[in-house]
């Protein structure tokens, strides 16, 4: 019979402690460490569990963040095949799905849906990242947005940019007053908030975006309608990170003169003849080509 | 006793009733046959059914099973579905959510009837509406087993399954519970093949609960027909339909070909037959003559006309044979009249067809006078050529239609129905003239034939009557024979007085007892005067027989006597009572006795020798030999011989009834004869004024001319005694001169 070790009950009060306070770290840590090379999962200050996708590059070369389309994942093609040109180059690369609210989110969410997200979480989740990617030791991260993503990456870099983020590529900069112009965004946000003035928090179905019928809270909706044409142009002249635009030639989510006003601002566009707003078929490795320019700063 | 079905089993039958029976075994068959097929397919059809509710209640199981397989599935794809994920974690507008987007996103399967989240105590989460499709509230998540709920009259199936966050399943953020309308998505599915989806019912009551692995047992349900037993069973009974038809058909038709081909000719060959035994003797004129189909009745219709014709043949030569026979049964092959058969035949028939009847009929029965004479005289083929001769004569006398009857020897009739006795009188009359104008010398015959009838008739006659008439006639036909009678005479009941001794019993055993014993023979002795001395010469010996009941006369004596032929038997008797006589000195010495002698008599030798005994009395006694004319018609010859002798030895013969017969002077020349003696009816002829008396006269005178002496009978009055005087008569004898007696002893 082995002889019994007594052990006092404070220390052991403190080890426990001692325990909790290190065990968000080393999850995120570990999480971190486990998506090495594929599907990554983090929690998110706001207790939903968000994915990305990671891939380690080689030392020395910036880390990429790659943000997707509006309610899309990290697996979109555009993005997905950026992400994978980027990680072959040696680039260290996260693409994060946005949670959108729901956690461990892995597919579009449709417009039909309920969108309880905000403008605001997804710039915090934009934000989250960016630090995620300097706790991995990155002093040097390019953002990489497509279409509806590029302005919520403009959003995060209009607050409060880490200093780390050295660039920023917007592939198919969308115009949010394509659809819908100014004067219809601004009734339908002024009816949005008169309704949040009343609590009124019944669901609003409306037309937004590309999105015949977007349902969500009056404030939810009402967060994306703050974005304008002239805040996108005002965000981009006021970032603190040179921007690129690789645009389509033939992209139809934008408005004729819109690369034409970019350009009038001043932003680096580069427009790819042909290529639509995704950038499918040949156009990939064109689009490829040109982010991989655009990083090498060529 | 045979049971009345047996027999009836036993009787022939036709043959269309075998061809019935045939096709009733037929269907009788076919139906047993069919019984057990059907009961062979029922019971085939009710393994296939329970085959059948076995699949079906697998096919059941394997729903439930697929429905669990579903709910699965739903669930994993709630699961990673991220709206489901967003109730669980924001349920702030879950009932959008749910009413909107759960059941129409297009993750869920759209045979769901509801969908619900619970949270991680089994809670629902808040919803605003439920409806019917309402999920339980709270679930315990120890116990999430699915089952059936019976509510609102429909029946769910619930499930129940935890959600977890991740795919690791490490991270358990509620509950989905998915509910299905059973009947519905059975009705849904579209997939059965044993079961008959209208027909699933749930035996569940209200609210209640049955677990998942209890359902399929719960259900109430029918399978679908199986085409493959419908198919089986409609082949079957369409097949037995047909091959019924068929037989039907083929039945029909051999009904139709077996009576065309067996039953009508078997039918006409049948009513042949039958007709030629309803022929009584008389064959069909023809037969059935077609060719028939089948080989043995053809066969046989040959063989039946073969048959028919020989009997045709058969039938004509025993219609010759028959008609020969009948005329040799019924014709007299003599004279070629009918015989006693054929009479009898036809007196009977008249009787029968007169039975119930009266009616007036005659009977005419002829009767030839001295025929034996006549056939022992000139022998017997004279004798048949004047039988001939009488059958010709009379046959010719009778009308047209009238049947002549030679009932045997000389003894002919006919009978005539509807006839008076006027008119049967004048057919006898005819008959007699008839035969009186015959030329019987032809034949050799130098006498003349007559004939006597005797007439029975009835103007009223019943049955029994009729049967008398025969006897009757025959009664009249002797009383016709009797001398002095007009040769026809008709019946009448006082005649049959008389004349019944003829055949009475007790006169006919007088005479045998009489001629057995001579001595039961009374004699009564008549004197016969003589005319010249008025003395009685002699007396005629007259014989009397003494019966139990008084004198038998000589009218009842000699119709035996001569009916049976005992003449010169009964001849020899009274021979020997009067020789006894003789003996005795009964008889007055130097009188002389009269003896009567048959016809037959004279020619016999024992009567012969038995009055050559009374020789020694010749000398003694006046013995005198009376004979009559018909006696000497008979074997004259010899009668003339043996008188002759008797003449020699000293008797006087005397010729008796002389007139009352042929009185043929030529036979009295040629006998014997002394004495002529005159008959009643000559005698009294005289005491008449009139032809006949003068032609008595001078009969007498000339007969006593001739050299004999003449004897008057029947002298009743002295005035008749002086006329015989006169005319020369020299002995008389009647009741005037003495009556017969018997001399006393």
């Amino acid at each position: 019979m082995s002889p019994k070790i007594a052990i006092p009950t404070a220390t052991v009060n403190r080890i426990l402690a001692l325990l909790l306070l290190v065990l968000p770290w080393t999850m995120v840590s570990f999480t971190a460490q486990a998506g090495h090379g594929g599907v990554i999962e983090a929690r998110l200050p706001s207790g939903k569990m968000a994915t990305a996708e990671f891939h380690a590059g080689r030392r020395g070369q910036p880390a990429v963040l790659i943000l997707h389309g509006f309610l899309q994942t990290h697996t979109f093609p555009t993005v997905d095949s950026t992400k994978d040109a980027l990680s072959t180059a040696g680039y260290t690369v996260v693409a994060p799905t946005l949670s959108l609210g729901i956690s461990r989110r892995n597919r579009s969410l449709p417009c039909e849906a309920l969108h309880l997200h905000t403008l605001d979480e997804d710039v915090a989740e934009v934000a989250f990242w960016v630090k995620w990617l300097m706790r991995k030791g990155h002093a040097r991260i390019v953002l990489i947005g497509h279409s509806f993503g590029n302005l919520q990456l403009l959003a995060y870099m209009s607050r409060t940019p880490s200093p780390t983020v050295k660039k920023l590529l917007m592939i198919s900069l969308t115009d949010v007053e394509l659809k819908q112009d100014a004067q219809q965004r601004a009734q339908l946000a002024n009816a949005l908030k008169a309704r949040v003035a009343r609590n009124d928090q019944t669901l609003a179905e409306v037309e937004f975006g590309h999105c015949r019928k977007y349902v969500g809270p009056p404030a939810a909706l009402l967060s994306y309608l703050n974005l304008s044409r002239q805040s996108i142009l005002a965000d981009l002249a006021g970032a603190p990170a040179p921007a690129l635009a690789i645009m389509g030639g033939k992209d139809d989510r934008m408005g004729p003169d819109w690369v034409a006003t970019l350009k009038a601002r001043g932003i680096d566009v580069r427009v790819i003849p042909g290529a639509t707003h995704f950038f499918d078929n040949q156009y990939e490795f064109d689009l490829q080509e040109a982010v991989l320019e655009a990083m090498a700063g060529r | 006793m045979l049971n009345p079905v047996l027999r009836m089993a036993r009787s022939p039958r036709p043959i269309a009733h075998y061809a019935l029976l045939l096709f009733c075994v037929l269907v009788t068959a076919l139906g047993v046959l069919a019984a057990f097929v059907f009961h062979d397919v029922a019971r085939l059809k009710e393994q296939i059914a329970q085959s059948d509710e076995r699949l079906a209640r697998q096919e059941l199981s394997e729903m439930i099973e697929q429905l669990n397989r579903e709910a699965e599935d739903a669930a994993e794809s709630l699961m990673r579905w991220d709206e489901a994920r967003q109730q669980l974690e924001t349920p702030t507008y879950y009932a959008y959510w749910r009413n909107t987007r759960a059941l129409a996103a297009g993750v869920l399967p759209d045979t769901l009837d509801a969908v619900d989240l619970y949270d991680s105590a089994g809670r629902k989460l808040p919803a605003a509406s439920e409806g019917e499709a309402v999920m339980p509230g709270q679930i315990d998540p120890q116990n999430i087993r699915p089952f059936l709920g019976h509510e609102y009259g429909h029946d769910h199936l619930y499930f129940f399954y935890p959600f977890y966050q991740d795919a690791a399943r490490t991270h358990l953020i509620g509950y989905a519970g998915f509910k299905f309308d059973l009947l519905r998505h059975i009705a849904q599915l579209r997939k059965f093949r044993y079961l008959d989806l209208q027909s699933v019912r749930v035996g569940a009551r209200e609210g209640e609960r049955i677990p998942l692995q209890e359902v399929v047992p719960s259900l109430q349900f029918r399978t679908v027909p199986n085409p493959e037993t419908r198919a089986l069973s409609g082949l079957v009974a369409r097949s037995f339909y047909d091959i019924g038809a068929v037989i039907a058909v083929i039945s029909l038709i051999g009904y139709l070909s077996l009576l065309s081909v067996v039953t009508k000719p078997l039918r006409r060959l049948s009513d042949h037959i039958e007709a030629m035994g309803r022929g009584h003797g008389e064959l069909l004129g023809e037969s059935y003559r077609g060719v028939l189909a089948v080989a043995e009745l053809e066969k046989v219709r040959q063989s039946l006309n073969d048959y028919q014709q020989q009997l045709d043949d058969m039938h004509v030569s025993l219609e010759d044979k028959n008609q020969e026979l009948w005329t040799l049964a019924h014709r007299d092959p003599l004279t070629g009249i009918f015989n006693r058969r054929a009479f009898d035949d036809d007196w009977n028939a008249g009787r029968r067809a007169q039975h119930g009847t009266r009616a007036e009929v005659a009977f005419l029965l002829f009767d030839c006078d001295h025929f034996k004479a006549i056939n022992d005289t000139y022998g017997h083929q004279a004798g048949d050529q004047v039988l001939q001769g009488l059958a010709q004569s009379l046959h010719s006398a009778l009308r047209t239609g009238d049947r002549l009857y030679r009932l045997g020897g000389d003894e002919f009739a006919t009978v005539l129905f509807a006839t008076d006795i006027e008119h049967a009188r004048q057919v006898a009359e005819r008959c007699v003239e008839h035969v009186l104008r015959h030329d019987f010398s032809v034949y050799g015959v130098k006498e003349p034939v007559r004939i006597s009838v005797g007439i029975a008739h009835l103007d009223d006659a019943d049955d029994e009557a009729l049967k008398l008439l025969h006897r009757q006639a025959d009664l009249a036909m002797y009383y016709a024979k009797r001398p002095g009678q007009g040769k026809i005479a008709v019946y009448t009941p006082d005649m049959g007085a008389g004349q019944e001794a003829l055949v009475s019993n007790a006169e006919t055993s007088a005479v045998y007892e009489a001629m057995a014993d001579p001595g039961r023979l009374e004699m009564h002795y008549q004197p016969v005067l003589s005319l010249q001395t008025s003395r009685i010469e002699y007396y005629e010996a007259l014989v009397r027989i003494r019966g139990e009941h008084g004198l038998i006369m000589p009218g009842s004596i000699f119709p035996v006597v001569e009916l049976r032929g005992l003449e010169s038997e009964f001849d020899l008797a009274v021979l020997e009572r009067v020789r006894r006589d003789l003996e005795a000195g009964r008889i007055p010495a130097g009188a002389g006795v009269s003896l009567n002698v048959s016809g037959p008599g004279i020619v016999n030798a024992r009567v012969n020798d038995k009055l050559m005994e009374y020789a020694p009395q010749l000398s003694v006694y006046k013995l005198v030999l009376e004979v009559t004319e018909t006696s000497l018609i008979t074997q004259i010859a010899q009668a003339s011989a043996n008188l002759n002798r008797l003449r020699k030895e000293g008797f006087t013969i005397a010729l008796d009834d002389f007139g009352s017969g042929y009185s043929s002077l030529r036979y009295l020349a040629s006998m014997p004869v002394d004495l002529v003696k005159f008959d009643i009816s000559m005698v009294r002829s005289l005491e008449e004024s009139g032809r006949q008396a003068v032609f008595v006269e001078d009969l007498a005178r000339m007969i006593k001319d001739a050299g004999y002496r003449l004897v008057a009978e029947g002298i009743e009055s002295e005035a008749l005694l002086q006329r015989v005087t006169v005319l020369g008569f020299s002995h008389a004898q009647g009741f005037h001169i003495g009556r017969p007696a018997a001399l006393p002893d």
